[in-house]
């Protein structure tokens, strides 16, 4: 397929399934870059991998290279990293801090706000050649935008405005900030990259696919089975107490809820909704909380019920172990996957130590979980490239959506209300 | 420490190291996974560390950090029939070379080892290769060599990686 009009995507996608093509056809993922990865707010990173003055991270809009730099005024700039004169990427690093940019070919020069500072050979360039610092400076993204320290980006002028598109997720976001006892969390603690032949929707399903732990992580959670609770070993800990999840009932699954939106936003409840750890290291960082807000207060943030949250089209964030995630689509059948780890300010040290186990043991490329979900996408890829049978359910739990006041629905966790939720905002951005 | 203790080192008891990490490598090439785990010491810490820079397994993330009962975790899940990350299973290639002795700690009875490693893995279709710096601290215990500690840094420890399930 290469062209697609508006009534031949509609019908690829039906209220519980859709069309195979919407993964293997490359005209349709040309498509996405423009109208899902062109229109949508997309996470960039977050203020506190900038902290100083000229220091910058390198990052992506679906395919398109950028840089987030803080500039000499303290202000975020989001740029389109690529040097005007010839299209050379203009910063090869992850990270780093500079003055400016310089392009490495003919040396043009760029201020961290994307002005262009020097042309070297600038006298020679004909007499009406627009060399004006601004407009030929780095490609500025149309609309940047953040909220308590999470910044996005957006490549269109048009369309809502970032606060209104978060809607309720802007409560997940409240969440994992207000959790920190200082109110503010930090991007320390590393990361990991990984790679998979495979569409990136199969790993935006998968965020809040609350109905394949028991069979993709089996092998992981019944090798954890009978690891000593409490044991000395912060690993070993750590891993019996996340990994026996894995290996939960259908019903423990269902108790935790799904909660989606038309914008294909969603998320998960916690994993042991209303139970709270009694340890002494919870109880430190509880009187942390209530020290700064008051014991009714820390109480009201404690309470907030959320594990996983996914806001569309490819933005991953989680409260219980302290990471976000991000993939990035690279061709229709291979996508990145990012994930930082962070870090609760004010909170007991163990506490993070804590979270950076969980993150070695089960968003590591070499953790015994994710390598089995990353097999997965890509044995559905291949699946995908048969005939005959073309379409993909998510009938699961179809009749038991509820409305809720905040325009969303909810539904027990092993529906599958959130992948008919982004299938809808998938329609609707491809569409209109 | 001095610069070449290994010139120090009886030569037999370089052979033994060398022979064991040797052993090592074909134990993980020969999927005899418990018998891997099993060289290690009950305190042992197996690091892989995320970063090149990395200085701490503690405050930031790591491709692996594992203890002796998470190493255990790990080889129960390679030996469960849906570890899917293994079906089909790994056949692996590790070659262990520049072998140092770097020191001896004779109150420890430890020795210290750098080695370079390659490791070339295929399964389903694809082959790749690791490649990077082992450092082992040996003890020595009754009857031979135990690894009280490994941190295997990979020159690509920072790339995009597809699953890793076998060890290095
Ligand atoms: S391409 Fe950048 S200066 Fe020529
Ligand atoms: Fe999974």
């Amino acid at each position: 397929m290469s062209e697609h009009c508006a009534s031949q995507i509609d019908k690829l996608i039906e209220a519980d399934r859709v069309h195979r093509d919407v993964y293997t056809a490359p005209g349709i993922f040309d498509l996405e870059m423009a109208r899902i990865f062109g229109r949508s707010w997309i996470w960039i990173g977050h203020a506190s991998q900038v902290a100083s003055i000229g220091d910058f991270v390198t990052t992506r809009i679906g395919r398109q290279p950028v840089i987030m730099v803080r500039h000499g005024d303290g202000q975020i700039k989001v740029l389109i990293n690529r040097c005007r004169h010839r299209g050379v990427r203009l910063c090869a690093l992850d990270r780093g801090n500079t003055k400016q940019f310089r392009c490495p070919y003919h040396g043009w020069t760029y201020r961290t706000d994307g002005t262009l500072l020097t042309e070297p050979l600038r006298d020679v360039f004909a007499k009406d050649f627009d060399l004006d610092e601004e407009r030929m400076g780095l490609t500025k993204v149309a609309r940047v935008d953040s909220y308590r320290g999470f910044v996005f980006a957006n490549l269109t002028p048009g369309g809502a405005d970032l606060m209104p598109n978060l809607g309720p997720m802007k409560a997940g976001i409240d969440d994992i900030c207000d959790r920190a006892p200082e109110g503010e969390i930090a991007f320390t603690g590393g990361g990991f990259k990984q790679q998979f032949d495979a569409n990136w929707k199969f790993w935006v399903e998968n965020m809040i696919d609350l109905d394949h732990p028991r069979f993709a992580h089996v092998a992981a959670s019944s090798a954890a089975r009978g690891m000593e609770p409490g044991s000395d070993y912060v690993t070993a800990r750590a891993a019996n107490r996340v990994l026996n999840a894995f290996g939960a009932s259908s019903e423990f699954w269902n108790k935790t809820g799904v909660w989606a939106n038309g914008d294909g936003h969603g998320y998960m409840g916690s994993l042991a909704p209303g139970a709270e750890p009694d340890g002494d290291i919870y109880l430190r960082y509880k009187a942390a909380l209530e020290e700064k807000h008051g014991p009714e207060r820390a109480q009201e943030i404690l309470n907030v019920s959320r594990h996983n949250n996914l806001l569309y089209p490819n933005f991953n964030f989680q409260t219980s172990f302290q990471h976000v995630k991000i993939v990035d689509p690279i061709t229709v059948d291979h996508s990145e996957v990012r994930i930082f780890a962070f870090q609760m300010k004010g909170a007991p040290e163990e506490m993070n130590r804590d979270a950076i186990v969980y993150l070695n043991t089960v968003q590591s490329p070499a953790s015994i979980i994710q390598s089995d979900d990353f097999d997965i996408y890509e044995r559905q890829q291949q699946g995908l490239t048969a005939q005959g049978s073309d379409w993909v359910y998510f009938a699961r739990g179809a009749e038991g959506d509820v409305a809720e006041d905040d325009g969303g629905f909810r539904a027990v966790g092993t529906s599958e209300l959130p992948m008919r939720k982004q299938f809808q905002a998938w329609r609707a951005l491809m569409t209109e | 420490m001095a610069q070449q203790p290994a010139a120090r080192l009886d030569l037999e008891v370089f052979r033994e190291i060398e022979a064991f990490i040797y052993y090592e490598s074909r134990l993980l090439d020969e999927r005899r996974f418990e018998e891997w785990a099993a060289l290690y010491t009950d305190d042992a810490v197996y690091w892989v560390p995320a970063a090149p820079d990395q200085t701490s397994p503690i405050d930031s993330v790591s491709i692996i950090y594992d203890d002796k009962p998470s190493m255990e975790v790990r080889v129960r899940r390679l030996r469960h029939p849906d570890a899917h990350a293994q079906v089909p299973p790994s056949r692996t290639s590790h070659m262990a070379g520049n072998i140092m002795v770097d020191a001896l700690d004779e109150q420890a009875r430890e020795y210290s080892v750098t080695s370079q490693f390659q490791m070339l893995e295929y399964r389903a279709g694809r082959q790749r290769a690791f490649g990077g710096t082992s450092d082992h601290r040996l003890r020595r215990v009754k009857g031979g060599l135990m690894v009280a500690s490994k941190t295997v840094r990979l020159i690509n420890c920072d790339a995009a990686f597809r699953g890793i399930a076998i060890l290095f």
